[in-house]
């Protein structure tokens, strides 16, 4: 009984804590690299959520070119960092281009 | 012994549980505040070299009102219907604006598309001695 008690708690913490105790990688946003020229210009803009409670941010396409001064957007890639599993996130898109 | 097993099988359920190294992850993942939320994110993911700036911008929102089980959502948030409506005829790139509060019981997604405006209607047919012979005109 004891046993069944124990495995069904370490089930449910399983779940409970399934996730990154801490990520920071960056991934692309798009997969067809085909001959892509990256360009001499880079922009990043981003989203956090902090607490599981808020979240704001504008990580847009648009903002993220304007931020690097981007007229054409070449290729777009992705940068997640999260501690403690999700109590503190950055989602960071970068775009690159000219 | 019984422990020892225990916590082997705990070990072994985080690791196969756990996001860190799934990059499917990455791509679902969306952070949202449990009581607010308002963030704008990539929509769309181009192949191809994009113009930034183009001359049109048009929005459409859905409305969102969640209690518990119970859902209700209406409007609009297509990206052809948006750019119709908003007299885009080439569509560049869209983001994604997320509002939400207190647990989700208020939510509007609204899509931002950016394009080129819809070209102007064809001029009239120039009647001029350039235009060439007309319908029933002499050759």
């Amino acid at each position: 009984m004891n046993t069944g008690r124990s495995a069904v708690a370490i089930l449910a913490a399983a779940f409970l804590l399934a996730g990154c105790l801490y990520s920071n990688v960056v991934a692309p946003l798009d997969t067809d690299m085909n001959r892509t020229t990256l360009g001499k210009k880079e922009g990043r803009a981003s989203a956090y959520s902090v607490l599981w409670l808020v979240s704001w941010g504008d990580a847009g396409v648009a903002a993220a070119a304007k931020n690097g001064g981007l007229a054409t957007v070449n290729h777009m890639d992705v940068e997640v960092q999260n501690i403690l599993f999700g109590l503190y996130t950055k989602e960071t898109t970068i775009v690159y281009g000219d | 012994m019984n422990g020892k097993r225990l916590a082997a099988l705990a070990l072994g359920l985080v690791l196969l549980l756990s996001g860190c190294g799934s990059l499917g992850t990455l791509y679902t993942y969306r952070s949202r505040g449990l009581l607010y939320t308002h963030t704008v994110r990539p929509l769309t993911r181009h192949r191809d070299p994009m113009v930034v700036a183009p001359a049109g911008t048009a929005s459409g929102n859905m409305k969102q009102i969640q209690f518990r089980q119970i859902t209700i959502v209406w409007d609009d948030n297509a990206i052809g219907e948006i750019a119709k409506r908003g007299g885009i005829g080439t569509i560049h790139y869209a983001d994604l604006e997320t509002h939400s509060y207190l647990f989700n019981l208020w939510t509007r997604h609204t899509v931002i598309v950016y394009g080129t405006a819809a070209n102007p209607p064809a001029a009239s047919p120039t009647t001029g001695p350039d235009a060439g012979p007309q319908s029933g005109g002499a050759p």
